[in-house]
C-alpha cells in the first residue's frame, strides 16, 4: 500500500469521519429500528434524483449491511447508543473514537495480514502494462521508485485539495475555500486515469461545501471549524447585506446550502451575527465567536461594512467569520459492480477503484450522511477482493 | 497552541473536545464533559482528576500533534493535576519548599532516615552493650515511646495537612454538586475507586502496559493497605493484649506486614517500570514511588535480619523512613488518591441527576449533521 502523507496523516479524509451509513434487519446496538437495504438504495437514488444505477445503489446498500461484522473482525468497535452518548439514528452507525480511531484498527489489521504500508510516498505516474504488469512512478522522501504490480487498486480520493482543479469549474471563488480534510487528496491519480480513458462518474458542482470559521487552518481543520446555527443568526456579505434571505425558512437548515451560499459571495467571505445569548445555551465554539463590542478584536477580522452594518452597531451581538469548507468533491470514476473503472476505448485490466475516487456512482447533488466511508468500506472490500483475485489469476 | 496556564491549556482541549464528540463513550470525561457548554477552573480541575492517563484518547484524536491543533488531551489533564497538586498544597511554603524538585520529597525521605541513624545510633549503642544480648528487641533499642513519637507526630501532621488539601479541593470540586451524598453513592463510588471500574473501560484502553499498570497499582495499594491492618492489629496486641514485638513470623501483624511490604515493593517497581513516557515535558513528582519502595524494603529487611547484627542500623532506617514519608505525604503525588476519589464522587452524583430529566445545566446534544 502506497500511501502519500505521512504516517500520522494517514488514511485520507476518514481520519476526520464520524460515521458510517448503514442498512440492517432489527435493531441492534449500534443502530435503532430497521434500515432494510431496499430503504438505503432508495434513499441513494431519490437523494441523486435518479442519476446513479439502481445496480451500483443496490450494491453499496446490500454491501453495507455486512459493515459492523466486517469492522469487528478487524478490530474496529462501533459505538454503542445504549450510553446515551450519541444522536439517536437509524440509518447510520458512529465510530468509536472517530475515523482516526477507526483507521487505527484498520491499518493494524493490515499489518497482521502482512500488507506493508510505506507512508510519505506519492505516485506521480501510472504506466498501464500490456499484459501482465502495470508499473507506478513513486516519490519516496524524494527517492523516485518504480514498483510494478499485476493489479493497482486507485483510491486516493477526490481532488478537493487541488485549488487549480477547483478553479475549472468554481472559478477564483476556490482560492478562497478553504480544505477540511487531506491536502493530499490532489486527484493526480484520478486526473491520470481520466486522461487514459477512464469514463468520470458525477459531475463537478458535485461536492460537500459547508460554512467553517474563516480562521480555520487551510487544511485538516475537520469537524470542530464547522460553524453552526446560521439559520438562527443573521449572515452578511463584507458588505454588511444580509445573505439569503429570500428563500423557504426551512431551506437554510442545510449545511451545503450556506456553503454554496458563501461560496457565491463577494469574496467567499461572509460574516454569522448571533446574539449573545446563544453562548449560554450551546457548547462553546473551538473558535470563539468575536464580540462586537470589543472594538481591538473586531477591527483585524471583520470589515468595515460589517461593523457599520445597523444590526451590529445597534445590536450586542457576536460576529463569527465564515468561509466555504469544501469536505469532498464528487466528480470521479465510473466504475462496474467489481470495481473495475469503465474505459472509453482500450479496456486496462487489473485497475480497479474504492472510495471517494468513485463517488460519482453513488451521489449525485445532495449527500447522505455517512455515505462517505460506506462508501470506502463496502467498495473497498470488492476491489480489494478482486484485485487480488486477477494478480493471483 | 497550548497555553502556559494549565487551566487555559485544559479548556481549550475540552472546548475542541466538546466541538468535536468523537471521544464520548470513551470514559467517564468525554461522558460527563459534553454536559458543560463552557468550563470554569473547578470544572477542569475535576475532569483532570478523572482522567486515568491511559492514553486511548490521544491515539484516537485526529487533532492530536503533529496536527496543528496539538490537541492534548491525557497530557493536558496531566499537566492539570500536578497543578493542582501544588495549589491545593498545604501549608503552601512547605510545598513551595518541597516543589522545587520532582525528588524534593524523596530527598526529604533520604534525610530523615541520614538523621534517624546518625543521631540515634549513638544514643542506642551504649543501652546494647550493657543489655548484652545478641538479638535485642526492638524496645530494647527504642523505647516504644519514642517509635510512636517519630512515627506518630509525623503521621499526624501528615493526616492533617492532606485534610486541608482534601477540604479545599471538596469545597472547589464538589461540595455544590455533592449536596445529599446518601449510602448508596457512597458505596458505589468506593468500589469503583477500589475496582479501578472506570480505568480502560474501553478494552483497548486496557491492553499491553496499561494493564499492566492497573494490577502494579492494586498490589501497591492493596500492599499498603496490608501494612496499615498490619500497624493497626500490633497496636491492638500491644495495648489490648499486652504482647510485645516481636511478634512470632506466623502472627498476624508479621504475615500482613510481610505480604503487604512485598506487595508495595512489587507495586512500586512494576509503575515505574510501566511509567508513561509519552509526556517527557510534564513534571510529575517523582517522589512518592521511591519513598514507598524505600518504606517497604526497609521494612521487610528488618523482618529478615531482625536477629541479626544489622537490625539496630535497619530499625533506626525504618523508622526514619516512615517519619520522612508521612512528613512528605501530603505533597505531590499522593494527592491524586483523595483528589481522584472526590472527583468520582462528583462523577456518580452527576450521574445520579442525569438519571432523572435532563437538568438545566445539560447542553443538548449536537444533532446529526451532514458530515
Amino acid at each position: 500500500m502506497i500511501e502519500a502523507s505521512p504516517k500520522d496523516f494517514r488514511g485520507g479524509n476518514t481520519r476526520h469521519a464520524r460515521n458510517c451509513r448503514l442498512a440492517h434487519s432489527q435493531e441492534s446496538s449500534f443502530v435503532r429500528a430497521h434500515y432494510p437495504i431496499s430503504e438505503f438504495a432508495t434513499d441513494l437514488l431519490s437523494a441523486a434524483n435518479g442519476r446513479i444505477s439502481q445496480e451500483m445503489a443496490n450494491i453499496l446498500a446490500a454491501g453495507s449491511a455486512e459493515i459492523p461484522a466486517w469492522l469487528s473482525a478487524h478490530g474496529a468497535l462501533l459505538q454503542p447508543w445504549a450510553g446515551g452518548q450519541i444522536p439517536w439514528s437509524r440509518k447510520t452507525a458512529f465510530f468509536l473514537g472517530g475515523g482516526k480511531t477507526l483507521l487505527n484498527a484498520l491499518y493494524a489489521a493490515a499489518r497482521k495480514a502482512g500488507i506493508d504500508v510505506i507512508y510519505d510516498s506519492e505516485v506521480l505516474s501510472l504506466h498501464f502494462g500490456n499484459s501482465a504488469l502495470h508499473e507506478v512512478t513513486v516519490d519516496h522522501d524524494s527517492q523516485i521508485e518504480r514498483i510494478a504490480s499485476r493489479s493497482i487498486v486507485a483510491c486516493s480520493g477526490g481532488y478537493q485539495a487541488n485549488v487549480g482543479r477547483l478553479r475549472e469549474y468554481w472559478g477564483h471563488a476556490a482560492d478562497n475555500f478553504i480544505v477540511r480534510g487531506s491536502r493530499y487528496a490532489t486527484g493526480r491519480i484520478l486526473a491520470q486515469l481520466w486522461s487514459a480513458g477512464a469514463e468520470p462518474a458525477g459531475d463537478p458542482a458535485d461536492c460537500h461545501l459547508v460554512p467553517v470559521d474563516a480562521r480555520s487552518p487551510q487544511f485538516d481543520g475537520g469537524i470542530v471549524t464547522r460553524v453552526d446555527g446560521l439559520a438562527d443568526g443573521v449572515v452578511l456579505d463584507g458588505f454588511g447585506r444580509q445573505l439569503y434571505s429570500g428563500l423557504p425558512a426551512d431551506t437554510p437548515r442545510q449545511f451545503s446550502i450556506w456553503g454554496r451560499v458563501i461560496a457565491a459571495s463577494p469574496g467567499q467571505c461572509a460574516y454569522l451575527v448571533q446574539n449573545r445569548d446563544v453562548l449560554a445555551s450551546r457548547h462553546a465554539s473551538f473558535f470563539p465567536p468575536i464580540d462586537t463590542a470589543s472594538a481591538a478584536a473586531a477591527t483585524s477580522l471583520i470589515p468595515a461594512g460589517i461593523r457599520q452594518s445597523d444590526i451590529v452597531r445597534t445590536g450586542t451581538g457576536i460576529v463569527t467569520p465564515l468561509r466555504p469548507g469544501i469536505s469532498f468533491t464528487g466528480l470521479g470514476l465510473k466504475v462496474d459492480p467489481l470495481a473495475r473503472p469503465i474505459w472509453r476505448s482500450v479496456g486496462r485490466a487489473g485497475i480497479f477503484a474504492a472510495g471517494m475516487i468513485i463517488a460519482g456512482n453513488f451521489f449525485r447533488g445532495k449527500y447522505l450522511s455517512g455515505l462517505g466511508t460506506t462508501i470506502g468500506i463496502v467498495l473497498g472490500r470488492i476491489a480489494g477482493r478482486e484485485a487480488a483475485q486477477y494478480a493471483l489469476s | 497552541m497550548p497555553s502556559a496556564d494549565p487551566f487555559d491549556a485544559a479548556r481549550h482541549v475540552m472546548t475542541a473536545c466538546n466541538a468535536c464528540g468523537y471521544c464520548r463513550g470513551y470514559c467517564q470525561v468525554f461522558n460527563l464533559s459534553h454536559h458543560y457548554a463552557s468550563f470554569t477552573e473547578n470544572d477542569l480541575s475535576y475532569l483532570a482528576s478523572l482522567c486515568y492517563d491511559c492514553g486511548a484518547c490521544l491515539d484516537a484524536c485526529q487533532y492530536a500533534p503533529p496536527h496543528a491543533f496539538e490537541i492534548d488531551v491525557p497530557g493536558s489533564l496531566k499537566a492539570l493535576r500536578q497543578h493542582t497538586y501544588r495549589i491545593y498544597a498545604r501549608p503552601r511554603v512547605v510545598a513551595r519548599f518541597l516543589g522545587q524538585s520532582r525528588y524534593g520529597g524523596l530527598i526529604l525521605v533520604l534525610s530523615v532516615m541520614l538523621l534517624s541513624a546518625s543521631f540515634l545510633l549513638p544514643a542506642v549503642s551504649p543501652r546494647i552493650s550493657s543489655s548484652g544480648a545478641v538479638a535485642p528487641a526492638f524496645y530494647d533499642i527504642v523505647s516504644w515511646q519514642t517509635m510512636v513519637l517519630i512515627g506518630g507526630l509525623p503521621a499526624m501532621w501528615s493526616f492533617v495537612a492532606a485534610m486541608g488539601s482534601v477540604a479545599s479541593f471538596w469545597r472547589d470540586i464538589a461540595a455544590d454538586s455533592v449536596k445529599r451524598p446518601n449510602l448508596a453513592l457512597i458505596l458505589g463510588t468506593l468500589r469503583d475507586i477500589l475496582t479501578w471500574r472506570h480505568f480502560g473501560a474501553l478494552s483497548h484502553g486496557c491492553t499491553g502496559s496499561a494493564r499492566w499498570r492497573k494490577y502494579f497499582h492494586w498490589s501497591l495499594f492493596y500492599g499498603c493497605m496490608s501494612c496499615f491492618a498490619s500497624t493497626l492489629i500490633a497496636t491492638i496486641y500491644h495495648h489490648a493484649l499486652g504482647e510485645i514485638a516481636p511478634y512470632p513470623y506466623l502472627s498476624l501483624p508479621v504475615i500482613l506486614g510481610a505480604v503487604g511490604g512485598g506487595a508495595v515493593v512489587l507495586g512500586t517497581i512494576g509503575m515505574a517500570t510501566t511509567q508513561d513516557h509519552t509526556h517527557p515535558g510534564i513534571k510529575t513528582d517523582q517522589s512518592l514511588l521511591p519513598s514507598l519502595s524505600l518504606v517497604a524494603a526497609t521494612g521487610l529487611l528488618l523482618l529478615l535480619l531482625r536477629e541479626s547484627r544489622s537490625m539496630t542500623l535497619l530499625l533506626t532506617l525504618h523508622l526514619g523512613a516512615v517519619a520522612g514519608f508521612f512528613l512528605s505525604l501530603p505533597y505531590g503525588h499522593f494527592l491524586h488518591g483523595p483528589f481522584r476519589g472526590i472527583a468520582m464522587l462528583r462523577a456518580a452524583a452527576e450521574n445520579r441527576l442525569r438519571a432523572v430529566p435532563p437538568a438545566s445545566a445539560t447542553v443538548s446534544s449536537k444533532s446529526v449533521s451532514a458530515d
